[in-house]
């Protein structure tokens, strides 16, 4: 095989091909331009200018760090692919973007090497020699305009150059020959397989500076789609000091039975806890669901009067028994005091729910705003303390013996504006002051009275990226 | 390990703040209640509870009738009692012979819970003494309380619940000065009359029945008795009532009612040590000490069976929440 015939069976198999722009790749790299409407909007030419400089930061950084391609993540390559793909590929070019020091490559199946070719392809293609090949290693200089790329290039030139400091060790590299699927021949020389192999490992090159390449240029407009489906989940670890608000509505008792039990309840601050799984729908929109454990607190105040307290004492004292017998007697009895207790109890209201929302956030990465809304599930309700009855007097109430408030309030609605600082890579801290609107009382049929807590308070949590 | 520690102080202040002192009864005592009031005085304000007290057991309920001063008369209470009063005897606190109308009133005290109710215990100068019986007589004019005159008498003949005695005596009852309007007189005491002729025992059988009393014939009105001393044939020794802080000596009395005589001693406060106290009490007696207070509105009534002075002469007991009239009708059991 001469090196005509090896130029013609790439010219054959290339001349023609075009590979298609993957669909959406350019609605992915506009909206990403175009998107941050509101809140921290950049200037139209700020954005080009960020991504030119992530160019030349990015060109520099293959430069300086060439030999750490190998560390590079595949999961930052973003090269559209077909499904169904073979692994026998060559990387071919398939656009230039004129103006820009970019390309991009993908990886074409060897069966679909088949000349298919875009109209741009075919002048690109039929403007050189026939006689030489465009080397699409992109190795050779990120900063090189389109014009450098496309110098053709002799093979003897090629050959020379690229064999200067290898023609030694590889003269013991067998010649060969190749099958065409046409039926020809083609011999390889020694030559012509240095040669080749000279291109495989620009290719290889080319693959690993194109991983570290598309990673700074890319990545950023994966997140920027807002018509897929994000993949990202997070998870949130809050806890929340809440105030409850009682609202108790008369059904059969009397209004001075009422005013004794406000009168002997003071809310106090109660705290929920909880932890949710955040699933976003896109930059924006995200659900949130978990499980949530709350207590509501209140003190029970009841002054018990002509309340006698008993106090064991012990007294000494001298008598005399007889005229010059005197004794100490030591005596134990008890001394009532009497008085008004104030019986102090804390009543908990416990509830564990299952809080379920839709979010919409804005912001940049280090900042973001968000709020919420949703409804919340009660799974169950139990309670603890004491209370005044219809006589007056203080009752315990608790999970066991309880008739007049439910284990079970139904659904609650929820809203909350939430304030996210990144404090690490993976981690924000939030604050999200919320209320929570209870839709059904917590009293039971049998209670004189409707009772309903609604609950205020500040979520103050990490959310914890779970993709990375 | 970084997450943790990031969520850890948020999860303390949370714990921290959960955490509070419930189920209290904060318990405050009232300032101006009797009960809390559990100070000793030396000496007793006329407003202590136990004047109250003294009121409220002796219920002064009189007999009351209406005599001619010129005239002899012989006023019989049934058949238990006699008093024979001679006419023109009585003159006024000058010494004026009075005439007309005048209001008699006799009380009667034959029962040891009588000498409780009345607070008259049996005891002359501080020894004990058996009684048999005693009578308050008050004859009164316009208001103005009458005397015997020098030289006359008013006889009194009753019938006694025990067999006479025969060493009793006549006795009259010293009081404070002036007279105090309340029952409780700290001062009173059992003078006796050194004439022991004025009192004589009798007895009068009636079919199969046989009736028993004294006649004294009295030189004074008002507080007139018929006694004896208990003459010890053992030790004599103090004893003590010993009740809770509660009880002072401004609203408790506590008395010793002698199970095999009829004596009732009155146990005098001791401030030094904070406890009731009396002598002179032979030792091997048995008795009940019986302690009434009176704390704000309620009464208490406390006993102690004691048979064993002189072993221990100290006795603690604590009285118990009671109703006048329960207090009433274990006084008249006794």
């Amino acid at each position: 095989m001469t090196d005509q015939s090896f130029d013609n069976f790439f010219k054959e198999k290339l001349k023609d091909h075009s590979a298609p722009v993957p669909e959406g790749l350019w609605e992915k790299i506009r909206p990403e331009k175009e998107k941050k409407p509101m809140g921290f909007v950049l200037p139209k030419h700020t954005g080009k200018g960020l991504i030119v400089a992530a160019v030349i930061t990015g060109a520099i950084g293959i430069a300086l760090n060439t030999g750490k391609s190998k560390n590079q993540s595949t999961e930052s390559l973003n090269i559209p692919s077909e499904p169904n793909k073979t692994t026998n590929s060559l990387l071919i070019p398939i656009a230039t973007q004129k103006n820009k020091n970019t390309a991009i490559y993908t990886n074409i199946p060897s069966d679909k090497q088949v000349p298919n070719s875009s109209t741009k392809m075919e002048t690109f293609i039929s403007n050189r020699n026939p006689d030489t090949y465009f080397n699409s290693s992109p190795i050779l200089d990120a900063s090189s305009n389109q014009a450098s790329n496309s110098q053709p290039i002799g093979i003897n030139n090629t050959i020379t150059t690229s064999l200067e400091n290898i023609q030694s060790s590889e003269d013991q590299i067998a010649s060969y020959n190749s099958y065409h699927p046409s039926g020809n021949t083609i011999g390889l020389s020694n030559q012509s397989s240095f040669q080749q192999m000279g291109m495989v490992n620009k290719q290889l090159s080319a693959n690993a500076h194109d991983k570290k390449f598309k990673a700074i240029i890319i990545c950023p407009t994966v997140r920027g789609k807002s018509s897929t489906f994000n993949t990202d989940w997070a998870m949130e670890v809050y806890a929340s000091p809440d105030y409850a608000f009682k609202s108790v509505s008369n059904i059969n008792a009397s209004a001075q039975y009422l005013n004794s039990k406000d009168s002997s309840e003071q809310m106090q601050v109660g705290y929920s806890a909880g932890i949710r799984l955040v699933k976003p729908l896109n930059d924006h929109f995200l659900l949130k669901t978990g499980l949530q454990y709350s207590q509501i607190n209140q003190k029970f105040v009841y002054r018990n009067e002509n309340e006698i307290k008993v106090t064991t004492v012990i007294t000494a004292r001298t008598i005399i028994r007889s005229p010059g017998d005197t004794i100490l007697v030591s005596d134990t009895s008890v001394l009532q005091t009497i008085g008004y207790s104030v019986k102090n109890v804390k009543n908990r209201y416990r509830s564990i729910d299952i809080p379920l929302t839709l979010g919409y956030e804005f912001g940049n990465d280090d900042l973001r705003v968000g709020i919420n809304a949703g409804v919340i599930f009660n799974i169950s309700s139990w309670y603890q303390g004491e209370m005044l009855d219809t006589a007056y007097q203080p009752v315990s109430i608790n999970k066991a013996s309880n008739s007049l408030y439910k284990t079970n309030i139904g659904m609650g609605l929820y809203s909350s504006i939430s304030i996210q600082k990144r404090i690490s890579e993976n981690t924000h801290l939030f604050f999200e002051p919320y209320f929570r609107y209870n839709l059904k009382n917590m009293t039971s049929e049998l209670s004189p009275y409707t009772q309903r807590f609604q609950v205020g308070g500040l979520a103050i949590g990490l959310r914890f990226n779970l993709n990375r | 390990m970084k997450k943790i520690a990031s969520f850890l102080p948020l999860a303390l202040v949370l714990l921290l703040g959960s955490c509070a002192k419930e189920g209290l009864n904060d318990f405050k005592p009232y300032n101006n209640n009797e009960l809390n009031d559990t100070a000793w005085v030396k000496s007793i304000g006329n407003n202590a509870n136990i004047f109250s007290l003294a009121d409220s057991l002796f219920q002064k309920i009189y007999h009351v009738d209406s005599i001619d001063l010129t005239k002899d008369y012989n006023i019989e209470f049934g058949d238990s009692l006699e008093i024979e009063i001679k006419g023109n005897t009585l003159i006024t606190e000058t010494g004026l012979l009075q005439d007309g109308k005048a209001k008699f009133e006799l009380i009667k005290i034959l029962k040891k819970g009588d000498f409780i109710k009345a607070i008259r215990p049996n005891s002359s100068f501080g020894y004990p003494l058996e009684t048999g019986g005693a009578f308050f007589i008050r004859i009164t004019k316009n208001g103005k309380e009458l005397f015997l005159a020098p030289g006359t008498s008013v006889k009194i003949k009753w019938t006694d619940i025990d067999a006479p005695k025969l060493n009793m005596q006549a006795y009259y009852g010293k009081e404070g000065f002036p007279i105090p309007n309340s029952t409780l007189d700290s001062a009173h005491n059992w003078m006796p009359d050194t004439d022991t002729s004025w009192l004589k025992p009798w007895v009068k059988n009636t079919g199969n029945i046989t009736k028993r009393g004294y006649i004294l014939e009295s030189k004074k009105l008002r507080w007139i008795s018929a006694h004896h001393v208990l003459v010890p044939t053992t030790k004599l020794t103090n004893i003590y009532g010993i009740l809770p802080p509660n009880y002072t000596n401004k609203n408790t009395l506590v008395f010793a009612v002698f199970a095999n005589t009829r004596t009732v001693l009155s146990l005098k406060s001791d401030f030094a040590s904070r406890s009731f106290t009396t002598g002179n009490i032979p030792i091997g007696t048995k008795m009940t000490l019986v302690a009434i207070s009176k704390i704000g509105k309620d009464f208490y009534l406390g006993t102690k069976q004691v048979n064993d002075v002189g072993t221990i002469v100290n006795y603690s007991f604590t009285p118990e929440k009671k109703n006048l009239g329960q207090i009433l009708s274990y006084l008249n059991s006794l």
